[in-house]
């Protein structure tokens, strides 16, 4: 290979190297500069979900709610399948996913969220399937809280209590813009996490 | 040698300049002759100790960051989080620069890991949520290149272990569901599985009997075996039989062909592997209870067997003109027996398991008459063993009293050894 291109093409591949997480930096900082501020209210953790490590895995009342498409009809959607959550602020102060969309909405206020299962609108006992929009359970994209290693397995145990007990004093702080989302801050019993 | 082989190495760049080599001549004579300019004694030693030097330390330095020190301000992490990657590509650049093996390959596998380290630590950093497939899928293909660039063997494996890693927890995350078919999970993963591969084929070409050629197609075999299994959306294990034949024929018969002159089956793992392969294969099929669990693939899968299957074929024609037809086509035939075998099995299991006994039968005594023939007692040994594991595996089997099974285990194991005494003998004999 002639040197110059040789040169060339590992220049390419340093800039392609540090891109990667320069634009992840880039993004998430719009985000916790200009981005939306919501509040997720925090649900308890799976009990079996082993302690990971110098993280605590997070779950969130938003994650069990059947949120409903915003298009009628049937949807057959896999597990995984990106979509776009409509949110809102609800009575108590914290986020509400609203309604799913399958395209990215070209306005208002939206959270990419992440397939898990699909629900039919619910009927009585008896009843005829009901025409109408489907709903589904989503994932939101952040489900875990980086600490230091040694803190990390107290602020787990704190994490479950207080999500069991004091639910509406502990939520996650979260910015989002055009749909990105960046988990700023982590209160527990009304003490954020530091 | 040494010295000399130094000089004509440092006179490469001069030669280039004045038009006497081009590069791709100079690359060659830098491979051809990188091991003999290092000290006598040192080269693999050195490599090794540059390669497990730089995964150590790259490994030391992501776990000191990852500790995820609270006295850091987000910024600190940041710059801390790319400094091992800036350094890598430092000393990458002076891999490139001077041409020198130790550093392509220490260079090489330390940006590799300082790659992951950095996008990792910035997620941690940055609060992100866990997204593994498409994390693996990204360092992997922002590693590739210094495979090329540096000549990088260790990023090669590297590179491999992470398309492993991508097919081992892409199904479980939906990673693929977002944008396109399952159907494209199996396609996808041979394809980033061939990236690497031009590296390896090079390589081949410049020195098949090296450590690295062997090595390298250690992680392969390592990396498809366990890939081929995983990767298929619909994971039905019966399939595999057919996959895992093809793969161990035509591997058997490759290392055959093309690596006949390497020392040992650890020396030559695309043999070693292939006819360890076949053994277990062959011994498979004389089980009646596995037919009722194998399945033709119908998916894309089916692609594999067939083509590896006639793959066997041509590599046992080419061979057979060296070694005689018996054993090359004896191992070619494993493959169309596997799938003759389960179409018979519905109507006619006894049948089934008369032919999969005599073709364990058949594969061992042409595995023996190779053996004794190329004055090869490893070869000959792996017949035996075949004949012996098929008595000891119908023992096991079959319902039949402790006494029974004891003395047959006995009397297999004495035969055994009276096998390998004759065998001893014959080839004392012939030689």
């Amino acid at each position: 290979m002639n040197p110059r291109l040789r040169y060339g093409l590992f220049g390419l591949a340093c800039l392609a190297q540090i891109a990667v997480p320069a634009s992840l930096i880039v993004k998430h900082e719009q985000t916790r500069t200009q981005g939306t501020l919501w509040k997720f209210q925090t649900a308890p953790v799976d009990p079996n979900d082993p302690f990971r490590g110098r993280y605590v895995r997070l779950s969130f009342a938003a994650e069990r709610d059947h949120v409903p498409f915003a298009d009628s009809g049937m949807i057959y959607l896999r597990y995984g399948t990106r979509l776009y959550a409509e949110l809102e602020t609800g009575a108590d102060g914290f986020a509400r996913l609203t309604r799913l969309h399958l395209r990215r909405p070209a306005r208002g206020e939206y959270l990419d969220v992440f397939m898990r299962q699909m629900q039919s609108p619910k009927r009585e006992k008896g009843e005829a399937e009901k025409p109408g929009a489907p709903a589904a359970q989503v994932r939101l994209p952040f489900d875990r809280y980086y600490l230091p290693e040694d803190r990390a397995p107290q602020v787990e145990r704190e994490y479950f209590d207080a999500s069991r007990s004091a639910r509406a004093n502990t939520y996650a702080e979260v910015r989002v813009r055009e749909g990105h989302a960046a988990l700023t801050a982590l209160v527990l019993d009304g003490k954020p996490v530091n | 040698m040494q010295k000399e082989a130094a000089w004509l190495l440092g006179e490469l760049k001069d030669l280039i300049g004045r038009g006497v080599l081009d590069e791709a001549a100079a690359d060659r004579l830098r491979a051809h002759y990188a091991q003999a300019a290092m000290p006598q004694g040192l080269g693999w030693g050195m490599i090794l100790l540059a390669v497990g030097g730089a995964a150590l330390v790259g490994l030391g330095v992501i776990l000191i960051f990852a500790h995820n020190w609270e006295n850091w301000t987000p910024e600190v992490r940041v710059a801390l989080s790319l400094a091992p990657l800036v350094l890598g590509q430092l000393a990458a650049f002076h891999a490139l620069r001077s041409g020198s093996r130790l550093w392509s390959e220490g260079a090489g596998l330390f940006t590799a890991l300082a790659i992951g380290a950095s996008i990792a630590l910035v997620a941690q950093t940055y609060q992100f949520g866990g997204d593994l497939p498409r994390f693996l899928l990204i360092w992997t293909l922002l590693a590739l290149p210094l495979v090329y660039l540096l000549d990088s063997s260790a990023a090669a494996a590297l590179c491999w272990l992470g398309v492993l890693g991508w097919a081992l927890v892409s199904p479980h995350e939906g990673w693929w569901g977002e944008t396109a078919q399952d159907a494209l999970r199996l396609p996808v993963f041979l394809l980033l599985a061939s990236l690497p591969l031009p590296h390896l084929m090079r390589h081949i070409r410049l020195d098949r009997g090296g450590a690295r050629v062997a090595w390298l197609l250690r992680v392969v075999l390592l990396v498809l075996v366990i890939g081929l299994a995983v990767a298929p959306n619909h994971r039905q294990f019966g399939e595999l039989l057919f996959v895992y034949a093809s793969m161990a024929a035509a591997a058997a018969l490759a290392g055959r062909l093309y690596f006949s002159g390497v020392q040992g089956l650890w020396g030559n793992p695309l043999q070693g592997a292939g006819q360890l392969g076949a053994l277990v294969i062959a011994l498979l099929m004389t089980i009646r209870e596995v037919w009722p669990e194998v399945d033709v693939p119908r998916s894309t899968l089916l692609l594999i067997p067939c083509a590896l299957g006639l793959l066997a074929l041509w590599l046992a024609a080419q061979l057979a003109r060296r070694e005689g037809p018996l054993l090359p086509f004896v191992l070619a035939a494993l493959t169309p027996t596997v799938f003759a075998l389960d179409a018979l099995a519905p109507q006619q299991p006894a049948l089934v398991s008369v032919l999969g006994h005599a073709y364990a039968l058949v594969l061992a005594a042409a595995l023996i008459r190779t053996g004794l023939h190329q004055g090869r007692l490893g070869l000959a040994n792996e017949g035996a063993g075949l004949i012996a594991a098929v008595i000891l595996l119908r023992f096991f089997n079959d319902d039949l009293s402790y006494i029974v099974r004891g003395a047959g285990f006995i009397v297999t194991g004495a035969g055994f050894f009276a096998a390998n005494v004759w065998l001893r003998r014959r080839l004392r004999g012939t030689s």
